[in-house]
C-alpha cells in the first residue's frame, strides 16, 4: 500500500513537471514565432485619467529622493495625478525629507503612519487608496526610478474597460555586481521578456508584480482593500481580479530599473517571502479559479498552473525523497516500459527544458550574447530556490493552520551611490560636530 | 586503460565546459543593465521637429557655401533646383513648388507653403506653411507640416504624416501613420458633437447584439463577437474579445477595444480611442474624437479609412493602411461580417 503510494505520488509529480515543461516551451515558442499583442502604449489621448502614484516607504531617506525626482520629470500632466509616499514607522529622515517635497510640490502628499500599530506594505496601501482621489492607482517600490513616459504608458492601459491591471517589466540596474545579480539578470529577462510577454499574446493570465504597475482603485476598495494577511498582495490582486471578470494586461515597454539583492542571504529571505505569500494566495483561491465562471479555459488552466509555481519545489523535492525512499525499498522498477519516457520528461523538464526555454529566448531576445552562458549555472541556483520556496510553501501552510499574523518585511537595499552619500554626508556632520 | 582514462577525461570535459564558459563570461566589467531610454518621450511629429532643429542650428553656421554641417556634413541645395534626381538636402527659404516631378533623395527644409508635383519621390519634408503632395507622390519617410497638409489620390505615404492642423487625404492613398488635430479622407460631411454625459460605470458583460435605437448605459465588455444595431447609443466604452461590427449611425461615446476586426458602418461616432489587434475600418462619415481633443485609431494590423471619415488626432497601423472610396469601403468590408 506504501510503496503503491509512493510510486502514484512520483508519477503525479513526474506529469506535472512534464506539463510545466510543456507550458515553459509554449511561452518561448509563442514569444519567438507566434503572434504578439500590442500593448496601449501606442495610442494618444489628450483625456487621461487621475492616478494617483503610490509609494510605500520605510526608511527610505537614501532613495527616495530619485524616485520622486524621477515621477516630477514624468510627462503626465501634473494636475491629473498625485503622488502619495506612505512613510510607514521610519525612523529616519524619510518623514521631514517627505514633507519638505510636500511644501514645494503640493500635488506630492505624503502619508504618515506612525501611529498605527500595524506595518507592512498591504496596511499601507489601504490607508493610502482611502485618502487618494485618482481612479487609477499606480504603485512604486522606493529605490526605482521611473523614466519620463512610463506613468503615460501604464495608464493607457485602462482605455480597455476591460483591464483592472497593468504590469511593466523590470529590469535589474545592477547585473555586474556578483554572480547572483548576473543569474537574477537572467531570471528577470525570461520572466518578463517571454513568460509575461506569451502569458498577455495567448490570452492567459499575466501577473500583476505590485510596482511598475497599476490597477483600478474601485476593483480593490469594493472587495475590502488589501488583504493584510497575505504577504503577496500583487498576487493576490491579480487573482481577485480575474475572478471578478476583469484582466491584467503586460506591457513590455513599460521598463523601470529594480536593484536586485547583492546576497544570497538577502536574496533567500526575499524568495522564501514570496514563496510564503504566493502559497498563501494558492490556498485562497485555487478552487475559485477552477470554479470561476468568468475564467476562460487558458485563464483557467494557466491561473492553477500559476499558484501551483511556489509550491512545486516542495512537492519536487519530496518526490525526490520518495524517489530515494523507491530505490532503498528496492521497488525502482518503474523504469520498464513506457514509464522510461517519464523519466525522460522529467530529467529534461528540470535540467533543460522549463526555465532555460524562457531564460535563453529571452537572453537572446534582449541582446546578452554573452550574459546567456552563464545559464549553466542556474543548476547550483535550483537547489538553493528548491531549499527556500519549499520553506516558504512550509510558511504558508503553518499560517494557515495557525491562523498566525504574518509580518512583513522590506528587503535589504544595497545601493552603494546612496549609502556612500550618506556616508559623506554623515562624515560631514561629524567633522563639523 | 589509456582509452577508458582518455574517455573519461573527454567526459569531464564536456560537462564542466559549460560552467568554464560560464566562469569566463562573468567578467563583470562587461556587463551592463538593459538601457532603459529613461528621457524618451513619446512625439508624433518627433522626425520633422528633430530635423527642423538640426537644421536650425546647421543654418545658423551656414556660410551659403553649398555645405552644411550637421551630424556630418551635407550638401545642401537651395531652389531652383534643375537636376531630375536630387541627391542633397533642400532648403527652401520661402515657398518650394518645383515645376516637374523630381527625386529627392535627401530631405527637404521649407520655411514656407510647398507644393509637390504629381510623380514626385521624396524621402522627408518639414514645411513650416502648407503642404501639397499631387497625385502619384510617393514619401519614403516622413513629411510634417505646420499648417494643412493635402495629400492628393495614389499617394504612398512612408512611414509617417503629420500636421500641426489639418491633414486632408485623398482616397487612394497608402500610409503607416497618420497625425494631426483633425484628419479627413476626401470631404467630409458636418462634425458630429453629441452630448457627452459623464461616464456610467455599470459594465453589461457578454451580450452579443446590441439592438437598433438601444441605448445602453455603462460599458460593455463581451467574450462574443458584437454587433452594435444601426443608431444605437453607448455612454461608455466597448471592448470584445472577438470582432465588433458597428452599424451606421451609432454613437459609442468612449473607448471602442476588440482584439478581433473593427468595423464600422456609415456616420458612427466614437468619442474615445478605437483600438483593434488587427483590423480597423472607418467607414465613410464616421468620425473619432471631438474637435480640440487627441484620440488615436490604431491597429496592429492595418487602417482603412473611408471617404468622409475623419479622426481628431492619429492613426496608426503597421501593416496596410489605405483611404478609399466609399464604393471600395463597402466591398471591402462585405465579407468581414
Amino acid at each position: 500500500m506504501v510503496v503503491t503510494i509512493l510510486k502514484i505520488y512520483f508519477i503525479i509529480t513526474i506529469c506535472l513537471m512534464l506539463l510545466y515543461g510543456v507550458r515553459h516551451f509554449i511561452f518561448t515558442y509563442n514569444r519567438l514565432y507566434g503572434e504578439q499583442r500590442i500593448s496601449y502604449r501606442d495610442v494618444y489621448d489628450s483625456d487621461l485619467p487621475r492616478i494617483s502614484v503610490l509609494i510605500p516607504m520605510h526608511n527610505e531617506e537614501l532613495v527616495l529622493k530619485n524616485v520622486l525626482e524621477a515621477l516630477l520629470r514624468c510627462d503626465y500632466d501634473q494636475d491629473k495625478m498625485e503622488i502619495i509616499p506612505i512613510n510607514d514607522h521610519s525612523n529616519d529622515a524619510t518623514g521631514r525629507m517627505l514633507d519638505d517635497y510636500h511644501h514645494r510640490y503640493p500635488f506630492i502628499k505624503p502619508l504618515h503612519r506612525i501611529e498605527q500599530k500595524d506595518r507592512g506594505k498591504p496596511v499601507g496601501l489601504n490607508d493610502a487608496m482611502a485618502i487618494s482621489t485618482g481612479e487609477i492607482i499606480i504603485v512604486f517600490d522606493a529605490d526605482y526610478r521611473p523614466s519620463r513616459n512610463l506613468l503615460k504608458k501604464l495608464a493607457m492601459a485602462f482605455e480597455d474597460p476591460e483591464v483592472g491591471a497593468v504590469m511593466g517589466r523590470v529590469i535589474p540596474v545592477n547585473p555586474n555586481v556578483n554572480i547572483l545579480t548576473g543569474l537574477l539578470n537572467l531570471e528577470r529577462s525570461g520572466g518578463y521578456q517571454v513568460d509575461q510577454q506569451a502569458r498577455y499574446n495567448l490570452g492567459m493570465v499575466p501577473q500583476y508584480g505590485g510596482t511598475v504597475g497599476g490597477f483600478r482603485k474601485d476593483i480593490i476598495l469594493e472587495t475590502g482593500g488589501f488583504d493584510t494577511r497575505v504577504l503577496a498582495e500583487d498576487t493576490e490582486l491579480t487573482y481577485r481580479i480575474y475572478t471578478k471578470g476583469w484582466i491584467v494586461v503586460y506591457d513590455n515597454s513599460a521598463e523601470c530599473y529594480e536593484e536586485s539583492p547583492e546576497t544570497w542571504q538577502v536574496r533567500g529571505k526575499q524568495i522564501r517571502r514570496w514563496s510564503r505569500g504566493h502559497n498563501e494566495v494558492l490556498f485562497r483561491h485555487f478552487f475559485r479559479v477552477i470554479f470561476s465562471d468568468t475564467l476562460t479555459l487558458p485563464e483557467r488552466v494557466d491561473g492553477m498552473l500559476l499558484l501551483l509555481v511556489y509550491a512545486m519545489p516542495f512537492l519536487l523535492g519530496l518526490a525526490n525523497l520518495d524517489c530515494l525512499a523507491l530505490f532503498f525499498l528496492g521497488e525502482m522498477n518503474i523504469l520498464s516500459g513506457w514509464f522510461v519516457l517519464l523519466f525522460i520528461g522529467i530529467y529534461n523538464a528540470w535540467g533543460n527544458f522549463a526555465p532555460f526555454y524562457e531564460i535563453a529566448a529571452g537572453a537572446m531576445l534582449d541582446g546578452m550574447t554573452k550574459e546567456v552562458l552563464l545559464l549553466p549555472l542556474l543548476c547550483f541556483s535550483f537547489y538553493f530556490y528548491m531549499w527556500q520556496i519549499s520553506c516558504g510553501f512550509v510558511d504558508a501552510v503553518v499560517d494557515a493552520v495557525s491562523r498566525r499574523s504574518v509580518t512583513w518585511a522590506k528587503t535589504e537595499r544595497f545601493n552603494k551611490e546612496a549609502q556612500a552619500q550618506a556616508e559623506a554626508a554623515a562624515a560631514q556632520e561629524g567633522a563639523r560636530a | 586503460m589509456i582509452l577508458l582514462v582518455v574517455l573519461t577525461l573527454i567526459f569531464l570535459v564536456l560537462l564542466l565546459f559549460p560552467f568554464l564558459l560560464a566562469r569566463v563570461s562573468l567578467d563583470t566589467d562587461k556587463v551592463h543593465s538593459l538601457v532603459v531610454k529613461n528621457n524618451n518621450l513619446r512625439n508624433p511629429r518627433y522626425f520633422s521637429q528633430a530635423f527642423i532643429a538640426l537644421m536650425e542650428r546647421g543654418l545658423s553656421t551656414y556660410d551659403g557655401s553649398g555645405m552644411i554641417r550637421l551630424s556630418k556634413a551635407e550638401t545642401l541645395l537651395e531652389p531652383p533646383i534643375l537636376a531630375d534626381e536630387v541627391d542633397a538636402l533642400v532648403y527652401a527659404k520661402r515657398d518650394f513648388a518645383p515645376a516637374r516631378a523630381q527625386t529627392f533623395a535627401k530631405e527637404i527644409y521649407c520655411k514656407g507653403d510647398a507644393r509637390l508635383p504629381a510623380g514626385t519621390a521624396l524621402r522627408a519634408i518639414a514645411c513650416l506653411g502648407t503642404l501639397t503632395l499631387e497625385e502619384g507622390c510617393t514619401l519614403a519617410r516622413w513629411a510634417d507640416a505646420e499648417r494643412e497638409v493635402a495629400i492628393a489620390a495614389g499617394c504612398a505615404l512612408g512611414i509617417s504624416v503629420s500636421s500641426g492642423q489639418l491633414l486632408r487625404l485623398a482616397p487612394g492613398c497608402a500610409f503607416r501613420r497618420l497625425y494631426a488635430a483633425e484628419i479627413v479622407v476626401g470631404s467630409a460631411p458636418d462634425v458630429l458633437n453629441p452630448p457627452a454625459p459623464p461616464l456610467c460605470k455599470d459594465i453589461l458583460r457578454n451580450p452579443k447584439e446590441i439592438e437598433d435605437l438601444e441605448r445602453v448605459e455603462g460599458s460593455i465588455v463581451t467574450m462574443h463577437d458584437l454587433v452594435v444595431g444601426e443608431y444605437a447609443v453607448i455612454n461608455g466604452s466597448v471592448k470584445s474579445r472577438g470582432r465588433i461590427h458597428v452599424k451606421k449611425g451609432a454613437h459609442i461615446l468612449y473607448n471602442l477595444i476588440a482584439d478581433g476586426d473593427l468595423v464600422l458602418e456609415d456616420g458612427v461616432f466614437i468619442g474615445g480611442v478605437v483600438f483593434s489587434q488587427r483590423y480597423v475600418y472607418l467607414g465613410p462619415s464616421c468620425q473619432i474624437g471631438r474637435k480640440g481633443r487627441i484620440k488615436s485609431a490604431v491597429a496592429k494590423c492595418g487602417v482603412t479609412l473611408a471617404e468622409g471619415c475623419r479622426v481628431y488626432g492619429y492613426v496608426s497601423g503597421e501593416l496596410e493602411c489605405a483611404s478609399v472610396e466609399a464604393d471600395a469601403y463597402y466591398t471591402l468590408i462585405s465579407d468581414k461580417f
